[in-house]
């Protein structure tokens, strides 16, 4: 009843137009059930009479009353679709600001893409709730009543005989669409698999192929293609049956009309144009009663879509911003985490007292294995999501004491994943400043090692690339991602393993290049490789959600465990070429020319 | 001008001479395009339909039984208003009754009959077309899946096909039974009185006019709106995706003013496309309403006069409403053979295109192998004219290791596909035991070549049966092994299902490490004599990459490998290591011997180190 109510109310915000549609919706239905009994008026007191001024007059009413059905009809259509467009735009507005909003905790446990497809439909399929579902349900009572009223007074008897034809074709149609409609949920499933079936031999050539399984391939698709042709025809079979069935019914019912209302019409109770605005009317009742389990239908999925959809809207946001938050003054970039512990999942603690105090403009990376809690340590200083004890603070604030939008403004992160959107490569560079020119966009770029790439473009920086950065590479993407970090110019910034995909003899040059963007800021940087991050002022070794070591390269070498571990497995043997390369005299100063 | 359009469109490549070669060209961009009426295209589809000659026959007999009983349904209420009940003749009125019961039982035999008849064929031209495509599609080799576009394919296999299934149910099937109603009711019109039937036909050319001129344009009209449509949730879609991105970059207000931007332009268009819609009905039924009131008024008089009777008038009345379905159907079908035709443009050029790697004629099946690979002088293009390797030679025995190294674009992925067959070779020699690629059959080589992808792709199905692709008939033991062999066994068992869990799209997440070693436990179960492997960038953790170093040592252990290294350790344990640069192998010996010569190699692998110091 909640949810009624509420896409009601979503409906008639836009009153006038609600309005508009329901006063044109009772004048076409009033009007377009008159003229059947004008046909009365004309058999019988024209033609019967003989009286051709009259058969004038009448004619030239049915036109009248016509035109005037057709004007009303189309204010009906066109203020429905109007009043259940501006809803749908009103929805959509509401639920795209409301997800943008949502902190990570929300859409972690959501599937992205199912989600998307199933809110855009729902919104298309309550959007008309208010008007067009509503009206379509009282339309149809509206006929009936006025067409039943007509019918007994045309005739008691004939109506009385021939209207039981009526419930037997809802129960029938009933039926069927109780049959018809669980069809179509498993043909749309067989479909969805047979498109999955053969997105995969084409994703996959390169599979199918190395391993000569074009046979196999054909096999698996041909049996989900001919499963789909099963359920198609189960389906086929229903509305062969069903629909030539309540055809059938239909006739029955005229047939009763023809035999009785010809006795009556022969006996004198009845006059011709009685009977023959009977047959008229009779059939005007056939439609809705086929309609109306689809009408109810239709309500029961908006009731659902409406649900799942006032669902999404009533999620509270995990992060929110307190009552009472201050906006956060710009800071000089000092981060301190106290004592904290944090777990996605009640009772599976990812961070576990976790102490880190990093001063302005100095650089702290941090190692460890995968699930060790790395990229987690970095969401909690931008607050996207809540520490469960202790606390964050930035120059001394607590994160949750200043705004979202305040704190965020100040810290700059390259997410581990490099997502670009379909635009142009300066607009993807942009993003955090739509408003930075174009020298700016360069210099990030070079920084980034991407300028490079960019120029070899045929447009260069306005280059569009597709979907999620379809087109680059994956170290192309990584780069560019980190232009964008790097142009946002804040106080802190946060580099989530942000050159995993990068090649190693870039992403020595990216580091190398960054110093002049990262002087004037706090860093942290996650990385894998223990190269980029040798140089760091303070690397924290993490282990399964606690910092079980910190110091500087140096000193960490100087202990045996996972620091020392890992640089043995990647560093060693690129020193001792290092070596090799100092011995053969290709020293720094001349390694640049050798390399041309 | 039209005699130039002609002669180039003559050299299009799908013209006769061009046939022969395989096309180069991507598949055709464009998906709006509405299609000419073309004879040759439509010859070839009812290629399709021979199969279902009889069908079809009893479909149009069908259709023509239907048409029959439903023109005279409204004929028999005439029959029953002008004799039995305008004469009292009760026995007459009894023997009308029960024709019309009979009309309504053919009725229903014929819709049902009709209905089951077009499902049926729909869907077996629906079957054989998309199968027929797909086989087509498994037959094509690798450049035309580097050429184009997956989604572009799938749509063609989807819903393409779909739309040439529906030119001839719906075009070619249901046209006829519009035309046979049609001609029926103007039949039974002139056959009751023609004077009164001519006078009516009068609203037919408005009709006409009004339903092709509403639905042309609505048609326009709903293409822009659902563009909009399709531009709205795209720009949605990648919201939500990169909504992190977007908290992260603080965005949310512009965004929030892009998306609104998009949404108001979608409701501007609806609403247009909206308007003509809600348009078309009303005139329509103002049309109908002027074709009553001829009747009324017209035949009102006559009747008056005596020479029309009322149930001719009411037959008319009822006549004159059935008018307008068959052109209306017929008006939207319209519209839906053009793109059917287009569609089926596409598709026959899809069904043209021949595989660029075929068997030659004599070709055997590669015997068993031990391994030795050579490669003499082989230049190779993909575009015909730019070679990416030039002559290349190289000799690989049996359970060598051999490592290829070089920067973007040197040419190492080519020699992989060059290996596999997936691309054929312009001059050279590719041979393995002394057998020359190009002369055994595709099968039988690409059998014993085990290809490891540097991003492993994954089946939607069970961690099992991705782990037999491998070899189908393999055993769930032997999978096990693999899996145990390769590391893997123990995580799979920590799974709640084990190696029935689902991976892939739709099932459970793997990580880069893990999917890698799925795809070394599949290539294992192959059991390959060569083994080609790119090595992935991407770094994983230590300890993964430990697990990784160890099953791949396994992998490669008594094959010949071709690995594109990225890891110091494989090169190090590499027999050859191969320095490629501009599709030339520059340099060629062990680590060690390329250290001490201080050529490119040692450039390539020392320069940022010793930049670092």
């Amino acid at each position: 009843m909640d949810i009624l109510r509420r896409l009601l109310a979503a409906s008639f915000r836009h009153r006038g137009f609600a309005v508009l549609a329901y006063a044109s919706w009772i004048i076409s239905t009033g009007l377009s059930l008159v003229a059947p009994a004008l046909f009365k008026e004309v058999i019988d007191n024209g033609l019967e009479q003989k009286d051709l001024r009259h058969i004038g007059i009448v004619s030239s009413l049915i036109l009248v009353v016509a035109l005037l059905a057709a004007l009303f009809m189309f204010g009906k259509a066109f203020f429905t679709a109007a009043t259940s467009q501006k809803t749908g735009y009103d929805l959509r507005s509401q639920l795209y600001d409301h997800l943008q909003h949502l902190s990570f905790g929300f859409h972690d446990k959501i599937q992205a893409g199912e989600m998307i497809s199933v809110a855009l439909s729902d919104i298309e399929l309550v959007q008309g709730f208010g008007t067009q579902a509503i009206i379509n349900i009282l339309d149809t009572f509206l006929r009936y009543a006025i067409v039943l009223g007509v019918m007994f007074w045309l005739s008691g008897e004939l109506a009385v005989w021939s209207l039981p034809i009526i419930p037997i074709l809802g129960a029938v149609s009933w039926i069927y669409h109780k049959k018809v409609r669980p069809e179509y949920g498993w043909i749309r499933q067989q479909r969805e698999r047979m498109v999955i079936a053969l997105e995969e031999a084409i994703n996959g050539a390169r599979v199918v192929k190395a391993f000569a399984r074009e046979s196999h391939e054909k096999d698996k698709f041909e049996r989900e293609g001919r499963e789909l042709v099963r359920l198609m025809m189960r389906a086929a079979n229903l509305n062969a049956t069903f629909g030539p069935m309540m055809n059938m019914l239909g006739a029955a019912g005229i047939v009763i009309v023809l035999w009785l209302g010809g006795r009556l019409v022969i006996g004198g109770d009845l006059s011709y144009g009685a009977l023959v605005t009977f047959v008229f009317y009779f059939q005007m009742l056939m439609a809705p009663t086929q309609q109306l389990p689809a009408i109810m239908d239709s309500i029961a999925t908006s009731i659902t879509s409406g649900e799942r959809l006032f669902g999404v809207l009533d999620t509270r946001s995990p992060v929110r911003d307190l009552t009472g938050a201050h906006e956060l003054p710009v800071v000089r970039g000092q981060v301190a985490l106290q004592d904290v512990t944090f777990a996605y999942e009640r009772g599976h603690a990812v961070l576990k007292d976790v102490n880190v105090a990093a001063e302005p403009g100095k650089m702290v990376a941090i190692v460890g294995p995968t699930g060790s809690g790395k990229s987690t340590l970095l969401y909690l200083i931008a607050r996207f999501y809540d520490v469960q004890e202790g606390s964050v603070k930035v120059d001394g604030h607590d994160v949750r004491d200043a705004t979202q939008h305040s704190l965020r403004e100040q810290v700059g992160v390259a997410l581990q994943e490099p997502l670009l959107f379909a635009d142009t490569m300066a607009n993807n560079i942009a993003y955090g400043r739509p408003d930075a020119g174009m020298d700016e966009i360069i210099a990030a770029a070079k920084a980034a090692q991407a300028h490079d790439f960019i120029t070899e473009f045929p447009d260069g920086y306005q280059h569009r690339i597709g979907e999620r950065g379809a087109g680059l590479s994956g170290g192309q993407r990584q780069r560019t991602a980190l232009a964008r970090t790097l142009l946002l110019r804040r106080p802190i910034l946060m580099l989530d393993d942000a050159t995993a995909s990068v090649d190693t003899e870039t992403e020595y040059r990216i580091y190398q290049g960054l110093q002049s963007f990262l002087q004037d800021c706090t860093t942290f940087v996650v990385a894998q490789r223990i190269s980029t991050i040798k140089d760091a002022d303070l690397i924290l070794v993490m282990e399964d959600g606690r910092i079980v070591d910190r110091g500087t390269h140096e000193e960490l070498l100087t202990r045996v465990g996972f620091y020392a571990r890992i640089y043995d497995i990647q560093l060693k043997d690129q020193e001792r070429m290092a070596a090799l390369a100092r011995e053969a005299g290709l020293g720094a100063s001349n390694g640049g020319a050798a390399h041309e | 001008m039209s005699e130039r359009g002609r002669q180039a469109s003559g050299a299009s490549p799908t013209s006769a001479g061009d046939a022969k070669k395989p096309s180069t060209k991507p598949l055709d961009e464009a998906e709006e395009i509405g299609g000419e009426f073309d004879l040759k295209i439509l010859a070839r589809l009812l290629g399709y339909t021979a199969g279902f000659r009889l069908q079809i026959a009893g479909a149009v007999v069908v259709t023509f039984i239907y048409t029959v009983a439903s023109v005279l349904r409204p004929y028999l209420l005439k029959l029953a208003i002008d004799g039995p009940i305008a004469t009292g003749d009760l026995r007459g009125l009894d023997i009308i009754a029960v024709l019309y019961l009979l009309a309504g039982l053919t009725l229903f035999g014929a819709i049902g009959g009709r209905q089951w008849i077009i499902s049926w064929l729909g869907q077996q031209l629906l079957f054989s077309l998309r199968q027929g495509l797909f086989q087509h599609l498994q037959r094509l080799s690798l450049g035309f899946y580097d050429r184009n576009r997956a989604g572009r394919i799938i749509t063609r296999v989807t819903s393409d096909v779909r739309d040439i299934s529906r030119l001839v149910t719906d075009g070619i099937v249901n046209t006829s039974s519009d035309l046979f109603v049609l001609v029926g009711i103007l039949f039974m019109m002139l056959y009751m009185n023609w004077r009164l039937a001519l006078l009516t036909f009068i609203i037919l050319p408005a009709l006409l006019a009004v339903v092709f001129f509403f639905k042309g344009k609505s048609r326009n009209a709903w293409r822009i709106a659902r563009e909009d449509r399709s531009v709205m949730n795209g720009y949605f879609a990648e919201s939500i995706l990169g909504v992190r991105v977007t908290q992260a970059y603080t965005r949310q207000a512009e965004n929030l003013r892009r998306f609104t931007g998009l949404s108001e332009s979608y409701v501007r268009t609806t609403l247009k496309a909206n308007g003509l819609s809600a348009a078309f009905s009303p005139t329509v039924s103002i049309i109908n309403a002027i074709a009553i009131v001829i009747i009324i008024w017209f035949g009102g008089v006559a009747a008056v006069q005596g020479t029309v009777s009322l149930g001719v008038l009411v037959a008319f009345l009822i006549f004159v409403q059935r008018f307008f379905q068959p052109l209306q159907s017929m008006s939207s079908r319209f519209n839906q053979m053009q793109s059917a035709m287009a569609a089926s443009e596409r598709v026959f050029a899809l069904l043209d295109q021949k595989p660029d790697i075929l068997n030659v004629p004599d070709a055997r099946a590669l015997p068993s192998v031990r391994g030795h690979v050579r490669f003499e002088d082989v230049v190779f293009e993909y575009v015909p004219d730019t070679p990416v390797l030039h002559g290349v030679s190289l000799d690989a025995q049996p359970g060598d290791l051999i490592a290829i190294v070089g920067h973007t674009g040197a040419g190492k992925t080519s020699i992989i596909n060059v290996l596999c067959r997936f691309y054929d070779i312009r001059s050279g020699k590719v041979t393995i035991d002394g057998h020359d690629i190009g002369g055994v059959t595709i099968r039988s080589l690409r059998e014993q070549i085990g290809l490891v992808l540097q991003e492993p792709f994954l089946f939607s199905g069970t961690v099992k049966e991705n782990i037999r692709y491998g070899r189908l008939d393999a055993s769930d033991e032997e999978i096990e092994e693999a899996a145990k062999a390769v590391r893997l066994h123990d995580f799979i068992e920590s799974q709640p299902f084990r190696y029935e869990t689902l991976v892939g799209e739709r099932g459970t997440h793997l990580s880069i490490g893990q999917r890698q070693l799925l795809s070394f436990a599949r290539a294992l179960l192959a059991d390959p004599r060569i083994l080609v492997l790119d090595e992935a960038t991407s770094s994983v953790d230590t300890e993964t990459e430990q697990q990784i170093q160890e099953a791949l040592a396994l992998l490669m252990r008594g094959r010949t490998s071709f690995v594109i290294a990225h890891r110091l350790s494989t090169i190090q344990n590499a027999d050859q290591v191969l320095v490629m640069d501009r599709g030339e192998i520059v340099e060629q010996g062990t680590h060690e011997e390329l250290l001490r010569r201080r050529g490119s190699y040692f450039q390539l692998y020392t320069m940022q180190f010793a930049d670092q110091e």
